[in-house]
């Protein structure tokens, strides 16, 4: 069978689940209108427009790169919650194809968001998403999904070791970030051993590369690239703690557990 | 070539629990195998283990000549697998999951065996709503509609109504002519008499005895398999 019929079965899978799920419908429009209502009142103490955009650009940035996160390391919650994770264990696929079909259906989840977090920042603020380089905007945020998959792949293996119970990474991970990778604040204002941290993290350079676009109108491909290089790192480190995680699974009898 | 062969397989758990020890046996070409003892006798661990979903620590296996600990998505492609506690999604309905089944194996879902294990009018139905007995006949059809070479069943009619378990044997014994060999668990001693070629006794991890139902029967002068596994059993204490 072709990875892209794969692809497809677990995309339907989800999207029947989903849309099935009336809670997990809800917060697809609940989350975006939130962060942005509240953005809109916080706004009223601005008193740059500087500030504004920052704080606008982190909110669709953050919300687009956490629903990636967050479906690629339903990868096997789902199947945990519901017991059964035996069964998606016995699909003849490799764990890749398990991986990015859940990563490519969060792609559909994130643009779902940006459209209505872009749509309520246009109205609210007048702050117009796509007035830059459409490309330079791409990248960012392509590159900001696969750092979200990096981070569903690491969440996937806590959960393969610790079950349920690592579920809370899957939140808390994202609410680390906000702070470490510069999400609502130029990384020059951290202390300098947090700059050190933040600049070791992908996300930071795709932040600071949509900031420099909206406030100076410069395009710094070379942060890009920096940019694609540390997510490529971290996603090849964390898929080699997954496979290792899977043959240790295997050892404990972790997918037994689980009919 | 066997369909299964299984030598000097070893199994222990954190906390030093032993689930197999020392298992070795064949399964041949058309044979269904059983393998049968009390709960916690070995005998879902030693599926497990064929099923590529657990690594043994000592030992080796081959199914169709793969091996479940290196070959494991090529044998995850032959085989089938159907426990007596299957779940699924709740959210989606049976033939939503037949049809996501059939497509990551490649194939075309098998309506007609949904109709084979009377599920026809289920499939449309939200797996909330089924019951148990359900579950587990979707379980069956699923492990089966890609047409696997080797089918494993882990006590394929724990909890189905009478009625149902008489159908799901039935289409067992069928298996013969459509696979290379079938493995099946169980603690109900009658059930392995009527499908069974074969039978293993497993108990605390390990074979205690090997032979057709017959020859069991014969060797412990026993009326019913049950008795002869006690016996062995016992002797096997002794």
């Amino acid at each position: 069978m072709s990875a892209l019929t794969v692809f497809k079965a677990l995309m339907l899978r989800n999207f029947v689940y989903l849309k099935r799920t009336g809670v997990e419908v809800f917060s697809i429009i609940f989350w975006p209108v939130i962060i942005m209502s509240s953005l809109a009142f916080f706004a009223t103490f601005i008193q740059s427009k500087e500030g504004l955009v920052i704080l606008v650009t982190g909110s669709i940035a953050w919300s687009y790169m956490f629903t990636s996160h967050v479906d690629t390391s339903y990868t096997f919650v789902r199947d945990i919650w519901h017991r059964s994770l035996k069964k998606l264990r016995m699909l003849p696929i490799p764990e890749w194809q398990l991986i990015i079909g859940n990563w490519l259906f969060g792609l559909f989840r994130s643009a779902a968001m940006i459209a209505i977090t872009s749509t309520i920042a246009f109205f609210v603020f007048g702050f117009n998403l796509f007035s830059i380089n459409l490309l330079y905007l791409f990248a960012v945020f392509f590159g900001l999904s696969l750092f979200g998959m990096g981070i569903g792949i690491i969440i996937s293996s806590a959960i393969l070791r610790y079950g349920v119970n690592a579920e809370v990474l899957i939140w808390s991970v994202a609410d680390a970030l906000i702070l470490l990778s510069g999400v609502f604040f130029p990384v020059s204002v951290l202390p300098p051993v947090l700059q050190f941290v933040s600049y070791g993290l992908p996300p930071t350079y795709g932040l600071e590369g949509l900031r420099g676009a909206f406030i100076h109108g410069a395009y710094d491909w070379v942060m890009i690239a920096k940019f694609y290089i540390a997510d490529l790192i971290y996603i090849g480190i964390f898929w080699i703690v997954l496979k290792a995680q899977m043959r240790h699974s295997l050892r404990t009898g972790f997918f037994q557990k689980y009919e | 070539m066997e369909p299964i062969v299984v030598n000097g397989l070893e199994k222990v758990f954190a906390g030093g629990v032993r689930a197999l020890s020392n298992v070795s046996f064949t399964v041949g070409k058309g044979e269904i195998f059983g393998l049968l003892g009390p709960n916690g006798a070995g005998k879902t661990t030693l599926v497990n283990i064929l099923s590529t979903l657990l690594l043994p620590e000592k030992g080796e296996a081959r199914v169709m000549g793969l091996d479940p600990a290196k070959d494991s998505l090529e044998l995850r492609k032959i085989i089938g697998l159907s426990g007596g506690y299957a779940r699924f999604l709740p959210k989606l309905t049976g033939r939503e999951h037949m049809k996501f089944y059939a497509d990551c194996y490649g194939v075309k879902p098998d309506f007609k065996l949904a109709k084979e294990f009377q599920m026809e009018n289920k499939l449309d139905t939200l797996i909330e709503d089924y019951s148990s007995g359900m579950l587990q006949r979707l379980g069956l059809i699923i492990a089966l509609q890609h047409r696997p070479e080797v089918v494993l069943l882990d006590e394929p009619t724990i909890g189905l109504d009478p009625q149902i378990a008489v159908v799901v044997r039935k289409y067992i014994k069928k298996l013969k002519s459509k696979c290379s060999a079938v493995l099946i668990t169980t603690h109900n001693m009658y059930e392995a008499e009527e499908i069974c070629d074969r039978v293993a006794f497993i108990d605390k991890g390990r074979i205690i005895a090997i032979d057709t139902p017959k020859k069991l029967l014969r060797k412990t002068k026993s009326k019913t398999l049950e008795k002869a596994f006690i016996k062995l059993a016992r002797e096997g204490l002794e």
